[in-house]
């Protein structure tokens, strides 16, 4: 499906992230789709602050930091007032293993990549951001964007949140991962045992969401 | 905002969000489209950046080689693993974009063995081993994913490393 070209010139990004070559990698990149306005910090704790102080629209930011981690940045950011709280959070991560996927989901982002990224894959989950929007889910355990983009009312299957019933996990595009590796990976004890990327092979990547049960 | 039950004690709730981005985005017209890719325009701007690369990676492998210098002149400790950890992991995330996709295939597996087995019970020849190829790939500059020699490498380090998880797994 061809991706829309949009006018991103308004929006403002910060990138949480302590590799300075990732974050200027990151940075070329928000230029290139033509952002204006890009807000950096070295790791959670400075995020924290630029969020509290820049009112960025969109935050990417990497998993593995010091101080502060993607996931405590994510779960403070959901516990400050709204509107902050309801930011789109996307998550890159050089993590590939289903079971680190899946606490970054339950954090609260609202879309994964994993590394390595690609043009492609980032412009498709700040595209997905804004124009796809979630709801939010407030529960006495969680707050965060719902799992499900769109709401089925009539649905009357089974709850699939913690029941360990396949998530419907797909990739796009190249389809490096699919969901049977991961949970033959799972099954076995051997999380991450299936991932290609220690092989040389496809690297695993831009793991993707949709329809129900998804990140 | 705008707020609905999902179930009935109304414990949980859906909330609509305040903002919606779309109000600060415009899908570009077929004709303003014509002339701005931004997925081209993001390629582009990384190409131009991509002379740098070579130094990066160069860095990233300097830093994971002190990582292991520590640690074989201090000992090993969870700080330190960390350290290690953390600068194998950045390698994994990166390689591929930096173009040494085998490099991070390499970083990858260092990081699956980190992760899948306790710090004291390390083995610390295979973590060496690891470092030692990395630094050498980078070094001979083995960017291609058909180097011979360097695919060789990626392999046999990979079996290795699932030899031994398999027979820690095992308790033998």
């Amino acid at each position: 499906m061809p991706l829309p070209n949009l006018d991103l010139s308004e929006l403002r990004v910060l990138i949480a992230e302590d590799n300075p070559y990732m974050r200027q990698i990151l940075r070329m990149m928000l230029i290139g789709y033509g952002v204006r306005t890009v807000f950096e910090a070295e790791d959670g704790a400075e995020a924290l602050e630029l969020v509290a102080s820049s009112a960025p629209d969109l935050v990417l930011t990497d998993w593995l930091m010091p101080i502060v981690n993607g996931a405590e940045l994510t779960r403070m950011i959901r516990q400050m007032p709204a509107p902050t709280c309801f930011l789109p959070i996307i998550a890159i991560t050089a993590h590939t293993e289903k079971r680190r996927i899946l606490a970054a989901r339950d954090s609260g982002i609202t879309e994964v990549m994993c590394k390595p990224v690609s043009a492609r894959g980032l412009y498709l989950r700040i595209a997905n951001c804004i124009l796809n929007p979630r709801d939010f889910v407030r529960s006495p355990s969680f707050f965060g964007p719902d799992r499900r983009r769109f709401q089925a009312p009539l649905h009357n299957g089974t709850e699939r949140r913690g029941t360990g019933i396949a998530d419907g996990y797909t990739l796009d595009e190249t389809g490096e991962l699919s969901q049977s590796q991961e949970n033959a990976a799972v099954a076995t004890g051997r999380a991450g045992a299936s991932d290609p990327s220690r092989r040389g092979g496809a690297p695993v990547r831009q793991v993707r969401t949709s329809g129900q049960g998804t990140v | 905002m705008a707020r609905e039950p999902i179930d009935p004690d109304g414990r949980n709730e859906v909330v609509k969000p305040p903002r919606d981005l779309r109000s600060k985005v415009r899908v570009l017209s077929g004709r303003e489209a014509a002339q701005f890719d931004p997925v081209k325009s993001a390629e582009a701007a990384l190409e131009r950046l991509s002379g740098d690369f070579e130094n990066w990676m160069e860095d990233e492998a300097r830093t994971l080689a002190a990582a292991w210098a520590d640690i074989q002149s201090d000992g090993l400790d969870e700080d330190r693993s960390q350290v290690l950890f953390r600068a194998a992991h950045d390698i994994k995330g990166q390689a591929s974009t930096l173009g040494y996709p085998l490099v991070g295939a390499v970083a990858g597996n260092l990081c699956h063995l980190m992760e899948h087995v306790d710090t004291p019970a390390l083995p610390l020849t295979l973590v060496a081993q690891h470092v030692d190829a990395i630094r050498a790939m980078v070094q001979e500059k083995a960017r291609q994913e058909d180097n011979p020699t360097a695919r060789a490498l990626v392999e046999r380090l990979a079996d290795v490393t699932d030899d031994f998880l398999t027979r820690q797994s095992d308790g033998k």
